[in-house]
């Protein structure tokens, strides 16, 4: 099998990178083992919300030669503030020509989301439909009174918590529930009553009317809050929503899973496919050969997976998009650090295990910050030899905290698309 | 039948009683049981909830004595005494497993024949296995194992034991008080009159009389003795232990040799643990202390040695509880300790009347320590009631499974195992027969929204720490990732803390919850607390600053331990 690109990891730096890579009229096969981190995610994307001594950051752009006089190793400053800028407005016009509409801009700065625990937090690009608000510190509302509708029993949201937030940030609420005879099947088998699965009964064409009248019980405010368990498989069901009640309707991402961050990934998919990318679900690599392992660099030549047995894959390029320990890009053992499938060359890291966690929970956990080595390409290296076809993207790489600098999406977006370039100017 | 609702938990206060216990552990608890059974009205305080101190942070094993049998003849005798009454009063907390006492080939093998006979002489039924039919009965045990006896050992529960006995009480006019703190004893001449009592959650502090009070505090005992002025010599010594995600072995397996570290694996619920450790510690450091990176290591390296499989298998958390050890009167060179259980009335010890001491022994001896205690206080009190705490059965063991299980019948089977399992025949009292109470909060552990309901109302919880002790939610393999976000949720919802107090609940939970995994930073685990990272302080943006605790520093000062007993 012979593909110009083959691309470990199917989250959004890998789809990021296939897609850019498959307009540009290269073939490109995916694998993936597992759900990717947007499955749980809140369905935001972050591009740098602190630095690494926490002072908070409202403008990523100007806080970019900060960091790097702070952290040298970030993926951003490795490729520097200019070419960062760059990819970042090119990742904004990307998702919103794949049809992924999102609100919120690198120029702007930062505009705060609603989080499940009722919490304001800064984030870069947010879904259409998702509740967020302008505003660095203080929320700029529109609204005076919203009303929070929740579906009934349902369990990963929780309109309290979420209302006493709301209400200490100056907005009134109004808490209701709903429920449909469909929802009511669902609930028979107790595990099944998830955001996913509510919001594949809730976007079924009949249920829609229903949806609409409860909602409609509830519209004396300026504006309706539900729990991200609708708009899965119809991303537009809730702007038809707000048209038809008059009245903006928002949701908020709940506990995992994630609809808003499944929705993203099942789009991206989607892309992929559109344009003849070839999916490998399930599958990953067993086994790999350079050409000269003895060389001053090292080339990937085939790479043999668990679903082909001895027929290998020769791909001209490959890009590792696995992901953290989360995700099994990472692994540790008791002693050491591992890149999961080539056994990279990591960022340095502590011998000691002691040292890879804080006793504190919420203090900076270094473990976060462990990675994959990369150039300013994205390019990889093994015992210290350059791989030559072999890029990584994504929270694979180490350099930072994704968490407390709350930079995760944007490192994968921009890392992704340095990483596409450098194959496309290889080629 | 219908089954008889229980309520944990006083609201209104108590300023007069006959017996005042100090200590929620399963001494204290059997202690209110034995009292109030024997008409005499008592109140228990305890400074935080229900097993929380060495009863909550033990091994859980139900010795058969047989650990005992050829070092402390009359421990070991004391142990399959209590192990057979537990069997019959408490089988709903109770895993009747047997055990293992395995030879390796660097042990030697004269040992087991020792071993053998002294439990014979103990009344311990010991029975010597061919290796081969006790790798057939164990298959997980060390493969290379060159000798076996079978033992009656078994699993306790003890928070179930401890909730049980407290039930018992309760239902017999006793009062229970968690997050009450004892911060004086009471004095009257030489007379003790009661104490003074902090209420943890309302702040206040309040004075209790009674006629006799009971230091039931397990190692905390040697601090309510200075209270009260008189000298109770113990050593703390720090045991660890480390769980692991699922139940590798059957049967307790432990090493046939003179008792060592991490020596005994037992089986419990889903998971088991291999244990322990025995560090001498300070008393400052008793409510600090923390699992060292050194002492998992060594757990596993020593655990292996029992079964190979520990070293793979899945880490889901640690923790360490102290002994209460109590220096032996009798030595003096002040040096040795009593594996006893140990019951001290300052009466006749220190001239202090009104004041007892109960400690030392061991959780499966909790019983018969509260039989002695209470006979004490009997006496004291000039009545003559017998005990009965040996043959009445504890709420939740009176009817078999099979019969407690056709009564939540509507519940899918594996919830309605779980709930029966964790409540026995109180299980009835658990809301099975709406969707929205079956509807699952943990899956790990098949916890329900009715369970965790029933516990709110009728288990004294005041958290969601509090919550795990009772319904086993966050337990399981994952430790609690999505379930306490969703039972923060229902608490919110059952007004049992306010909606502005919700993410302060559960950074508590997960300040808790990270202290038994921080050291357990490989395989499996570090991918679950990154995730943890990701979902409470990404998405859901918990900080520092939501934590009703301060930061804990990273490293405690080295404090050299006191001299080993
Ligand atoms: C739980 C979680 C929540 C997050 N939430 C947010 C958020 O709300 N906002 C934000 O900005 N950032 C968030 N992040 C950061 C997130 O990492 C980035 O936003 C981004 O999604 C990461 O994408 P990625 O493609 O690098 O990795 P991932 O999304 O982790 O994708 C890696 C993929 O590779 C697969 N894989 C692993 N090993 C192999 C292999 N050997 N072969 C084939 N496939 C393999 C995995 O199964 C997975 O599908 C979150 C991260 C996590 C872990
Ligand atoms: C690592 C380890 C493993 C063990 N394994 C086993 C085993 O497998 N089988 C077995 O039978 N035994 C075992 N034990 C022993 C057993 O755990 C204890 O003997 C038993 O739990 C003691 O119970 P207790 O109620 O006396 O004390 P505790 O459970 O310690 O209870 C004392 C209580 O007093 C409270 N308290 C303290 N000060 C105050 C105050 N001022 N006011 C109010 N309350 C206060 C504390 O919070 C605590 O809850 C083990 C012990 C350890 C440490």
């Amino acid at each position: 099998m012979r593909f110009d690109v083959v691309v470990m990891g199917g989250g959004l730096a890998g789809y990021t990178c296939a897609i850019t890579l498959l307009d540009s009229g290269l073939s490109c096969a995916l694998m993936s083992i597992g759900q990717s981190a947007l499955h749980f995610s809140s369905g935001s994307m972050d591009f740098l919300n602190a630095l690494p001594n926490g002072e908070r950051v409202y403008k990523p752009e100007a806080a970019l030669e900060k960091l790097k006089e702070l952290a040298p190793e970030h993926p951003y400053s490795l490729m520097g503030a200019e070419k960062t800028k760059a990819m970042a407005l090119e990742a904004e016009r990307l998702l919103n020509n794949w049809g992924i509409l999102v609100s919120g801009s690198f120029t702007e700065g930062n505009h705060l989301r609603l989080s499940p625990m009722g919490k304001l937090l800064p984030t870069w690009l947010s879904q259409k439909d998702v509740f967020w608000v302008k505003g660095d510190e203080k929320p700029l509302w529109e609204w005076k009174k919203v009303s929070i509708v929740t579906v009934k029993d349902f369990l990963d949201f929780s309109p309290e918590i979420i209302s006493a937030q709301l209400n200490d940030l100056g907005l009134q609420t109004k808490i209701s529930s709903f429920t449909l005879p469909d929802l009511e099947i669902l609930r028979e088998n107790p595990s099944e009553f998830r955001s996913v699965n509510i919001a594949r009964v809730l976007d079924k064409k009949e249920n829609r009317p229903l949806v609409l009248a409860e909602l409609k019980k509830a519209t004396d405010c300026d504006a309706l809050i539900l729990p991200a368990c609708l708009g899965l498989n119809h991303p537009s069901f809730i702007s038809e929503l707000s048209k038809e009640l008059g009245i903006p309707v928002r949701i908020v991402p709940t506990l995992a899973p994630s609809m808003v961050g499944a929705r993203i990934n099942n789009h991206l998919h989607r892309e992929f496919l559109a344009r003849g990318g070839v999916s490998m679900p399930k599958d990953v690599a067993t086994a790999y050969t350079f050409k000269d392992p003895d060389a001053e660099t090292l080339t990937i030549e085939k790479i043999f997976t668990a679903n082909h047995g001895d027929i290998p894959i020769r791909p001209r390029h490959v890009i590792l998009a696995t992901g953290s320990f989360f995700s099994k890009g990472l692994y540790a053992d008791m002693g050491k650090i591992k890149e999961a499938v080539f056994e990279l060359d990591l960022l340095d890291y502590p011998d000691q295990r002691e040292e890879w966690t804080k006793y504190d929970f919420f203090a900076p956990q270094p473990y976060a910050g462990f990675g994959v080595k990369v150039d300013e390409n994205m390019r990889t290296f093994k015992k210290g030899k350059l791989v030559t076809n072999l890029k990584a993207a994504g929270l694979v790489l180490g350099g930072f905290n994704p968490v407390l600098q709350g930079c995760g999406a944007g490192v994968a977006l921009v890392t992704a698309l340095v990483a596409a370039q450098s194959v496309l100017a290889e080629e | 039948m219908t089954v008889e609702p229980l309520v944990l938990g006083a609201l209104e206060r108590t300023t007069e009683t006959d017996v005042i216990i100090i200590g929620g552990g399963a001494t204290g608890a059997g202690l209110a049981r034995d009292c109030s059974r024997r008409g005499i009205k008592c109140v228990l305080f305890e400074r935080g909830d229900l097993a929380t101190g060495a009863t909550g942070r033990n091994h859980g094993l139900l010795h058969s004595g047989a650990r005992y049998a050829v070092t402390d003849r009359d421990s070991a005798k004391e142990c399959i005494e209590e192990n057979y009454i537990l069997r019959k009063i408490a089988r709903h907390c109770v895993d009747e497993t047997d055990g293992l006492f395995i030879t390796l080939p660097e042990d030697d093998l004269e040992y087991q024949k020792n071993f053998i006979k002294a439990c014979q002489d103990a009344g311990i039924a010991a029975e010597a296995l061919e290796p081969k039919d006790a790798k057939e009965l164990e298959p997980s045990a060390n493969p290379s194992l060159i000798g076996a006896v079978k033992v009656p050992d078994g699993v306790i529960d003890p928070f179930r034991l401890t909730v049980a006995n407290m039930l018992d009480a309760v239902k017999h006019g006793a009062k229970c008080y968690t997050y009450h703190e004892v911060m004086a004893i009471l004095k009257e001449g030489a007379r003790v009159v009661g104490v003074r009592v902090l209420d943890k959650l309302s702040k206040e502090e309040y004075e209790v009389r009674a006629q006799v009070v009971v230091n039931a505090s397990g190692i905390w005992g040697t601090l309510i003795g200075s209270l009260a002025g008189v000298d109770i010599k113990m050593f703390p010594t720090r045991g660890t232990l480390l769980i692991m995600g699922h139940r590798i072995n059957q049967l307790v397996i432990n090493r046939c040799r003179k008792p060592a570290d991490a020596d005994i694996l037992v089986p419990g619920d889903t998971v088991c643990l291999i244990g322990t450790t025995s560090i001498p510690i300070k008393f400052s450091q008793l409510d600090t202390t923390r699992v060292s990176y050194q002492e998992v290591e060594l757990l596993i390296t020593e655990g292996a040695k029992l079964c190979p499989k520990l070293t793979t298998a899945r880490k889901i958390r640690c923790y360490a509880g102290s002994r209460p050890l109590v220096a032996d009167e009798a030595d003096t060179t002040g040096r040795k300790t009593s594996r006893h259980l140990v019951l001290m009335d300052h009466e006749k010890r220190d001239g202090l009347s009104g004041f007892i001491t109960i400690t030392g022994g061991k959780l499966i001896t909790y019983r018969l320590m509260a039989e002695k205690a209470t006979d004490l206080i009997c006496e004291k009190l000039k009545l003559k009631v017998p005990c009965d705490t040996a043959t009445a059965v504890l709420p939740g063991s009176g009817e078999s499974p099979d019969k407690i299980l056709r009564k939540v019948a509507p519940l899918a089977p594996t919830v309605r195992a779980a709930i029966v399992s964790r409540h026995g025949d109180l299980a009835p009292l658990v809301e099975s027969d709406t969707p929205s109470a079956s509807s699952l909060v943990c899956e790990c552990e098949l916890v329900s929204v009715g369970e965790i309901k029933h516990a709110i109302e009728s288990l004294a919880v005041h958290n969601l720490v509090d919550l795990r002790r009772r319904v086993r939610i966050g337990m399981g393999p994952c430790q609690g990732e999505l379930c306490v976000g969703r039972a923060t949720g229902l608490m919110t919802a059952a007004k049992l803390c306010t909606p502005d107090k919700a993410p302060g609940e559960l950074a508590s939970f997960l300040e808790e919850r990270w202290k038994g995994i921080y050291p357990l930073n490989w395989g499996e685990t570090i991918r679950e607390s990154e995730f943890v990272m990701w979902l409470y302080q990404s998405i859901c943006g918990l900080t520092r600053a939501d934590s009703p605790n301060p930061a804990p520093p990273e490293h405690l000062e080295d404090e050299a331990p006191t001299e080993s007993p």
